[in-house]
């Protein structure tokens, strides 16, 4: 079945279609979660919390085709939330007290490396960089997920590009 | 990272990455916990108090951690419990740390089995888990029209009750929820309680027996008695030049109280001290309940009562702090909504209030209204606004029976949000104006405070 017939069965209440689209897109969410998040259980119990409010949210879904995006909109809501909490509260865990050494989480350098290039970029730069070079998205999609015109995705892009003194090409950019 | 390179290394190592299995666990909880919020659109509220205000909050960030939820999932009923308070997250702990007491008792009639098969109770609060079971019964679906409680008198006990009432057999055959029980501070938890239910289809039409449903059940005082800490605090905070009076803090197994008390002498109402926590010397931090009764408002001797998560199961810290930063307040002299009941209109409010229903009858007003152009951190989070302190133009205190308020989830605008609540009369309405107070409003007024516990 199509994933737009699935959506049109899940905003009519029907729960097997709604569990089967998570499926398709926990890869990307998790994957997603990570980048922001870090720690495994943070991702999954964003996972849980995304699962949740589309879930409750999903009848307000005007057009089936955009249920991706709009997941990962949710997604990203959450991320932004959590991140400007833990800010605010100052969670110290530096250390990773349980990591894994199986296949689901980053190892030190990966982390590492993300924190560092992270760290001082604001959130709409981060969240540009993320669709952009880890998910490999359009810079329509972007614009339609951050709800922004193409312009200022690509404007973003470019500023959070000089600030991680990333050499790329423009065409590279604007596919 | 400072290269291309970099990138590309972060890029690959996180697309070899493959979910855990916890992802799909967490999927399904996520679900059950939407078909939970689905489900209960309607909370009932009801008062035996007299004087104190209820504040009661809407159930909207419900959190469950993972590896908990991973951890109970071996034992369906404990987890079925669980998912009924996913909202709560002192309940859980209470259940992790087997702080449930099973209870054997079953009511049959008209074809609906009500059975309680547990209880969660401290001084503050008793948490009745009850199940619906179609037993042939003839209407399908329905809902808990009104709840008998007394003690081992035969008294109505003293108390705020609030349940989740909807059932539907033709979506399944059992329904499980709760019904929470919170004692005000000199309350006393009855030694059995006696309860009967009664549905909205069947009734009173039988005319004779009002609560088919009878049930009564021990209550395990043996389980936490002995278990409340006090601390007396006795110290005043300032806010904007408002004064606020902090009599001590309680810490009950299920429930941190606070209790306070406002200088009569402050030029605001205020409504709440919204982000006040206990702290400890390392930094941890215990907040408000994230639902459920959220506190009492003030009794005949002025104080207040607001609740935080417990500390019980954690341990009690050497070093323990109160603080916040923000109140909720409106200037006395703006603090109320005028209702003229000829018109059928309201005169005077908050400027970013507007109604749009008013139904009013001899002995009863439905108010619905909406708030809008509010930041969006400024969800009131509750289902009231409206105290049931209601006067006529005279300043004469209007008498109610009692109030209900209805959350609907359904039409959540991020920057407003809409309330329906309806107060009960005790006569006839005589006046044509009456003036609402309020129990919150999100209007702040902010400077950091502090204080030590011990």
């Amino acid at each position: 079945m199509k994933e737009i017939e699935l959506v049109k069965l899940a905003q009519k209440g029907n729960d097997d279609a709604f569990y089967e689209l998570m499926m398709i897109h926990k890869n990307q969410l998790y994957r997603m979660a990570l980048t922001y998040l870090k720690r495994e259980e943070d991702a999954i119990e964003a996972i849980q919390e995304v699962t949740f409010r589309a879930y409750k949210m999903i009848k307000k879904l005007r057009d089936p085709s955009f249920f991706q995006t709009w997941l990962i909109r949710i997604l990203i809501n959450y991320c932004n939330d959590e991140w400007k909490r833990k800010k605010r509260y100052t969670v110290v865990e530096q250390q990773d007290l349980e990591m894994r050494n199986g296949s689901n989480t980053l190892d030190h350098d990966t982390k590492l490396m993300l924190d560092q290039s992270m760290k001082g970029l604001k959130p709409d730069y981060r969240n540009v960089i993320i669709l952009k070079f880890f998910e490999d998205l359009t810079v329509q999609q972007i614009a339609d997920i951050l709800q922004k015109p193409e312009g200022t995705i690509k404007s973003w892009l470019r500023r959070a590009l000089q600030e991680l003194k990333l050499d790329l090409q423009e065409a590279d950019l604007y596919e | 990272m400072s290269n291309n390179n970099d990138m590309k290394n972060v890029k690959d190592k996180l697309h070899t990455i493959s979910p855990p299995s916890e992802v799909d666990l967490a999927i399904e909880r996520g679900m059950a916990k939407g078909r939970v919020l689905r489900r209960n659109r309607k909370v009932f509220v009801r008062s035996t108090l007299t004087a104190a205000a209820i504040f009661i909050l809407l159930i909207t960030s419900i959190r469950v951690s993972p590896t908990f939820a991973s951890a109970l999932s071996e034992i369906p009923i404990l987890n079925k419990l669980v998912e009924i308070v996913v909202h709560d997250d002192n309940l859980r702990t209470a259940i992790e740390n087997d702080f449930i007491v099973p209870v054997d008792a079953t009511a049959n009639a008209h074809g609906i089995m009500v059975d309680i098969e547990g209880v969660i109770v401290d001084e503050s609060r008793l948490v009745i888990f009850y199940s619906l079971i179609d037993r042939g019964s003839e209407r399908k679906d329905g809902e808990i029209r009104d709840i008998m409680l007394h003690n081992q008198n035969g008294n109505g006990i003293e108390a705020v009750y609030s349940y989740w009432g909807r059932y539907d057999f033709t979506e399944q055959e059992i329904w499980r929820d709760t019904i929470e029980i919170s004692f005000p501070l000199e309350g006393k938890v009855p030694e059995t309680l006696k309860m009967g239910f009664q549905f909205l289809e069947d009734s009173v039409a039988d005319g004779n027996d009002p609560f088919p449903w009878e049930l009564t059940i021990d209550i395990p005082h043996e389980a936490f008695e002995e278990l409340t800490q006090e601390f007396e605090v006795n110290k005043t905070i300032m806010i904007e030049n408002q004064e606020i009076y902090i009599h001590e803090v309680i810490i009950y197994p299920t429930k941190t109280a606070v209790v306070y008390e406002y200088s009569e002498e402050n030029e605001y109402e205020i409504y709440d001290l919204k982000d006040i926590v206990l702290v400890d010397g390392a930094g941890n931090e215990w907040s408000r309940v994230s639902g459920g009764m959220i506190g009492f408002g003030a009794g005949e001797d002025g104080k207040r009562v607001l609740f935080l998560d417990s500390l019980h199961f954690d341990g009690v810290p050497d070093e323990l702090y109160l603080k916040g930063s923000k109140i909720s307040a409106l200037p006395k002299d703006k603090d109320s909504v005028i209702i003229d009941t000829i018109e059928n209109k309201m005169l005077s409010g908050p400027s970013n209030m507007k109604i749009d229903t008013l139904v009013i009858t001899d002995k009863m007003i439905t108010l619905e209204y909406t708030l809008t152009e509010l930041a969006l951190d400024d969800n009131p989070n509750r289902y009231n606004l409206l105290s049931s302190q209601i006067y006529n133009e005279k300043g004469v205190e209007v008498k109610t029976e009692g109030s209900s308020a209805i959350s609907s989830e359904e039409e959540v605008q991020p920057d407003s949000f809409s309330f329906n609540e309806r107060f009960h009369f005790a006569e006839k309405l005589e006046d044509r104006y009456l003036h609402f107070t309020f129990y919150y409003y999100p209007n702040y007024l902010e400077q950091p405070w502090r204080i030590k516990i011990k």
